[in-house]
């Protein structure tokens, strides 16, 4: 008898237990798939909330919600009191920050995505050459799925093109590491469509500075590794090369010389040649080692150039810094501030034409 | 006292019954503790620490071997009947208190991560229902829950590294040892705790068929264990910086945030979910070590002080603020050190010194 007793007890508890456990039915909530944040003056920010609308025999559609608030939190409970059913992050995709925003710094806000449990760490992060909540507002996205669509093509281009490996984790991390400053993808509203233009860079958590598509073929062989990307070449006596990177390699190398740091970055490809195309407007044999030879060149300068950018506004997205500091066991960040402008830094480019194709 | 041979288990099953003693809750958070201590240098200082706790097992099979039979009977033989039950209840209890800290760690861990409004006495009731169910089916029983924490989810974890070692940056571990000697020892003293957890071998050392021949399970368990904590602090070395590391609570939790599958977006709360099975034969581990000892000192039955303990464990859960469980835990923290790892050893001596004199005699 007693048992039974204890029994029942026990059941009445527990079932009493499931109902303190929250539900999340997916049709009575909204989940916020994208969310965009642009500066509004005066310590406010403009937040906009993507989210979709699911119907009973309809197409999905995507509703946008925009206000003012002080933090992220707070745009989210000014949206909720305008919402059907409550918001829930937990399928957050990507967040986008407008220009105006991340001139003045984005940590503020990216924190909160890093504090929230229900938050994933592959959640896509960008900025906006423009306004994240007109990116967002697109009318071309109105049926169509805008946050989605932001992460499939930052996706598609992270995996086969220029654009290297970026979430919020690589954010958080680059942030944090001590020599070394973040970098995020920054799209743009091109008339009706969303483009990737290039990367922006970083300082700290500010954005100081564009790099543009040309520049930033050599800049993810700096920092990650190439499984698939095209890329055209124009060589001196006009012919036109397109290669397509199979593997890519950058190795840093530092040397301390008379107490300064002296870096070498041998970057090693192996790519196939997709395209030839000669001015003399007949079959001409390829010159492997030739091609090879000047493209290399090419690559190191471009390399060069972007590395004395950086130098000049004092921004380290390569993470010179992080690699001086595994070598030089008195790191100390005010010396190496004071080193990087004119720190020596030499790059050595290997192209390995591999194939090319069925025919040479 | 002989232990009646249906009670008992395979010398091998010592393997896993260490393993499980020693990985709880704390594997998910520790990184961070001992990165706070010596750095990025830290994952030496497991692997020193494992060593220690290889050198602690050797002497408690000494102990155990030499009394033949768990620490209740060896503190009788030293110490007499009253003075030597006062020491072992002080071990009972601080099983207890181990038991206690743990299922508050994995409570706050469900609380922030899974439902933030589910007050602590519900699911410490929903735990120790499972707990009572296993230890009341006796030894045996808790030794089978520790061979599948082992085989279901942990094996299975070992294989999710793979996921954060594709965005590790092995370089965040050089330069080695670029710390002083005095933060090197700190991080070993502080993964020594999170090592903890083999003392329970001096209660069910007698439930150990053929006990002598099971030492080199023990030994391979401890160094499992052992190397799975090198791995598990260096692949949250690889993946964080150091700053960020500083931050992080959970950092074994938050690896998981990077697995995303395709019919999965959020792979943690299976994480969580599946952790459920280890902390809970720890639990039972603890529960059983503290029980079994509490039968043998007051002589009652094992049940009733498992009612007890389960209680109050649950009162306490209620009742208990951050305050209170930092306490907690250093009270646990500080016994673990000075109990097991300066006591052990002196009473290693004492004993073989009363040995000695007894054949001498």
């Amino acid at each position: 008898m007693g048992k039974r007793i204890l029994l029942g007890l026990l059941v009445t508890i527990f079932l009493s237990g499931c109902t303190m456990i929250p539900t999340n039915i997916v049709n009575q909530i909204n989940m916020i798939q994208g969310v965009g944040y642009d500066w509004a003056g005066k310590n406010t920010i403009k937040g906009t909330l993507a989210y979709p609308i699911y119907k009973k025999n309809q197409p999905s559609t995507t509703e946008v919600k925009t206000t003012l608030g002080e933090t992220s939190k707070e745009i989210r409970v000014n949206i909720n009191n305008e919402s059907r059913y409550p918001i829930q992050s937990g399928q957050l995709r990507v967040a986008l920050y407008g220009k105006s925003l991340a001139k003045k710094g984005i940590n503020d806000i990216v924190d909160t995505l890093n504090r929230d449990p229900s938050i994933g760490s592959t959640v896509h992060m960008a900025i906006v050459d423009g306004d994240a909540s007109e990116l967002l507002k697109m009318k071309k996205f109105k049926t169509e799925n805008v946050s989605l669509y932001v992460q499939e093509m930052l996706d598609q281009y992270m995996e086969s093109a220029r654009l290297p490996e970026l979430n919020l984790h690589t954010f958080l991390f680059q942030y944090s590491q001590k020599g070394q400053d973040p970098y995020l993808p920054l799209i743009k509203q091109v008339e009706d469509n969303i483009k990737i233009i290039g990367i922006a860079i970083l300082k700290d958590d500010r954005y100081v500075f564009p790099l543009l598509m040309d520049d930033l073929f050599i800049f993810k062989g700096l920092v990650d590794k190439y499984k698939h990307g095209l890329h055209q070449f124009k060589l001196k006596n006009g012919e036109m090369v397109v290669l397509d990177i199979l593997h890519s390699k950058a190795k840093y190398q530092v040397k301390i010389i008379n107490g300064r740091p002296e870096f070498t970055i041998n970057l090693k490809m192996k790519t196939r040649l997709q395209e030839f195309r000669s001015p003399k407007k007949q079959r001409v044999a390829i010159n492997k080692k030739k091609i090879q030879q000047e493209i290399d060149k090419q690559l190191e300068g471009n390399a060069l150039k972007i590395i004395g950018k950086f130098k000049k506004h004092g921004v380290d997205p390569l993470g010179l810094g992080a690699k001086y500091k595994e070598h030089y066991r008195g790191f100390n960040d005010k010396q190496w501030k004071r080193f990087y402008p004119t720190a020596k830094v030499h790059v050595n480019v290997k192209v390995d034409i591999k194939q090319t194709g069925t025919v040479d | 006292m002989e232990v009646d041979k249906r009670h008992q288990v395979s010398p091998y099953f010592a393997f896993f019954i260490i393993y499980n003693s020693q990985v709880g809750v704390g594997i998910l958070g520790f990184q961070r503790t001992i990165a706070a201590k010596a750095g990025y240098d830290a994952w030496l200082c497991v692997l020193v620490a494992g060593c220690i706790v290889q050198v602690f097992i050797w002497m408690m099979y000494q102990l155990l071997s030499k009394a033949d039979g768990d620490i209740i009977d060896v503190h009788s033989q030293v110490f007499g009947n009253f003075l030597g039950n006062v020491m072992s209840f002080t071990i009972m209890m601080y099983y207890w208190l181990a038991s206690v800290s743990v299922v508050l760690s994995f409570i706050e861990i469900i609380q922030v991560w899974m439902f933030p409004t589910l007050p602590a006495w519900i699911l410490c009731l929903m735990i120790f229902g499972l707990v009572y169910y296993c230890v009341s089916g006796g030894f045996r029983v808790v030794v089978g829950v520790s061979f599948l924490s082992f085989l279901v989810p942990q094996l299975m974890f070992i294989v999710l590294y793979l996921f954060p070692l594709q965005a590790a940056h092995f370089s965040n571990l050089l330069p080695i040892m670029n710390h002083s000697f005095r933060e090197l020892l700190d991080g070993i003293k502080s993964s020594m705790y999170t090592l903890a957890g083999t003392e329970t071998l001096l209660m069910f050392y007698p439930f150990i068929r053929d006990a002598k021949s099971s030492k080199k399970f023990a030994h391979l368990g401890v160094l499992f264990t052992t190397l799975l904590y090198t791995l598990s602090s260096i692949v949250s070395f690889t993946f964080y910086s150091e700053s960020q590391l500083n931050q992080t609570i959970w950092p074994e939790l938050s690896l998981t945030k990077v697995i995303r599958l395709s019919y999965l977006e959020r792979f943690e709360y299976i994480f969580i979910s599946m952790y459920l099975i280890i902390v809970s034969s720890l639990l039972s581990l603890l529960l059983w070590s503290s029980t079994r000892g509490l039968k043998k000192i007051f002589k009652k039955k094992q049940k009733y002080f498992l009612i007890v303990l389960i209680l109050l464990s649950v009162v306490t859960s209620q009742i208990i603020n951050e305050e209170i469980k930092g306490v907690l835990d250093k009270i646990v923290t500080q016994m673990n050190l000075w109990i097991f790892y300066g006591y052990i050893p002196v009473l290693l001596i004492i004993f073989t010194l009363i040995k000695r004199g007894k054949q001498n005699g």
